[in-house]
């Protein structure tokens, strides 16, 4: 097998480098798809037989809370990825993810609130769901404040990782949390075993939106990690020729 | 298109401010993520042109001061040099 590949993967530069190509189609395939699936869940799919028009805050509470989930599970990777091998490249992944996890995990539980109002009649309720949600945007914060509180990077880069690890435990909390516990949160609409509980008109529109939100977080992510590459890696030639 | 009129698509049959509400929300958090790294990025760059710059000087100071170089020909081009640009530093 050629290891060569893999050796690269952990080299900035041949990030830097490789992923300036992808730029371009992230940009134009993520708008393009939020865009969309944006217009078509507001205005082309019917609503909902028993929630009326208020259900169409779904086309953005399911694809930001599916991404404040899995941006934590690739940060939990990356954490172990920097504890093992000792990867540069894996712990600044990890730094960048932290506020993109973050600004997701806001943008769920304010847009689930507005959704609780009409439909619930309230805008919190202390149900597992919802606790574990918060508790989630509590890690990312936590975790984003270590790393300012740590001023040696490979100091930083350990405990971040350590923090990421013992987090995670958290996220199936998130996940059965509704089939554990009686919550006012319904459970899941969609699942990889099962049929969706949910009309195709009203579901395509809903995975669009995923795929669109997940393609955003990849673009937004290696613009930040192309910066934290430059920062990082001030001192090597390729950087100094890169920003004279 | 579901909805008949455009007021009907603003209102949402009485759900419009919920609705409305949370797509300006991700509207703006989408934003968010755009903007700080392109700011990010602009400062960063400063960052490391001016240590570069700083590091020239540094060797050209030192040059200066200790009368180091290769040769007395070059030697006497690059204090000068490293004359104006300290100079230039002091205005």
């Amino acid at each position: 097998m050629n290891w060569t590949f893999f050796h690269k993967l952990g080299s900035p530069k041949w990030f830097y480098d490789i992923s300036g190509k992808w730029l371009p189609w992230l940009q134009v395939l993520s708008l393009v798809l939020i865009l969309v699936a944006l217009v078509w869940g507001l205005a082309f799919t019917p609503p909902d037989y028993l929630q009326g028009n208020s259900y169409r805050i779904i086309f953005i509470h399911v694809p930001a809370s599916f991404l404040a989930q899995s941006v934590y599970v690739m940060m939990a990777t990356a954490a172990a990825v920097t504890l093992i091998w000792k990867i540069k490249l894996a712990d600044m992944a990890l730094k960048v993810m932290a506020p993109i996890g973050a600004s997701f995990c806001i943008l769920s539980l304010v847009t689930g609130a507005i959704w609780g109002q009409p439909t619930w009649g309230t805008w919190w309720v202390w149900d597992a769901r919802l606790t574990a949600m918060l508790i989630l945007l509590f890690l990312y914060i936590g975790i984003i404040a270590l790393r300012g509180a740590i001023h040696t990077t490979e100091a930083a880069a350990k405990a971040c990782s350590i923090l990421s690890l013992v987090g995670v435990v958290n996220i199936p909390i998130i996940k059965f949390s509704v089939d554990w516990w009686n919550t006012l949160h319904q459970g899941a609409t969609l699942k990889l075993t099962e049929k969706p509980s949910m009309a195709a008109e009203m579901l395509w529109p809903l995975l669009l939106a995923i795929l669109g939100f997940y393609l955003f977080f990849t673009l937004v992510m290696v613009l930040r990690l192309r910066i934290e590459i430059i920062s990082r890696e001030r001192k090597t030639r390729w950087v100094k020729e890169l920003v004279s | 298109m579901y909805f008949d009129s455009w007021s009907g698509f603003l209102a949402m049959e009485g759900h419009g401010l919920y609705v409305w509400s949370a797509y300006a929300i991700a509207l703006a958090v989408i934003a968010y993520n755009l903007i700080a790294p392109l700011m990010a990025k602009r400062r960063v760059i400063v960052q490391v042109r001016r240590q570069v710059r700083l590091v020239q000087r540094k060797v050209i100071v030192n040059e200066v001061t200790t009368g180091s170089g290769d040769d007395t020909e070059n030697r006497t081009e690059r204090q000068e040099e490293g004359l104006e640009s300290v100079k230039r530093s002091a205005q």
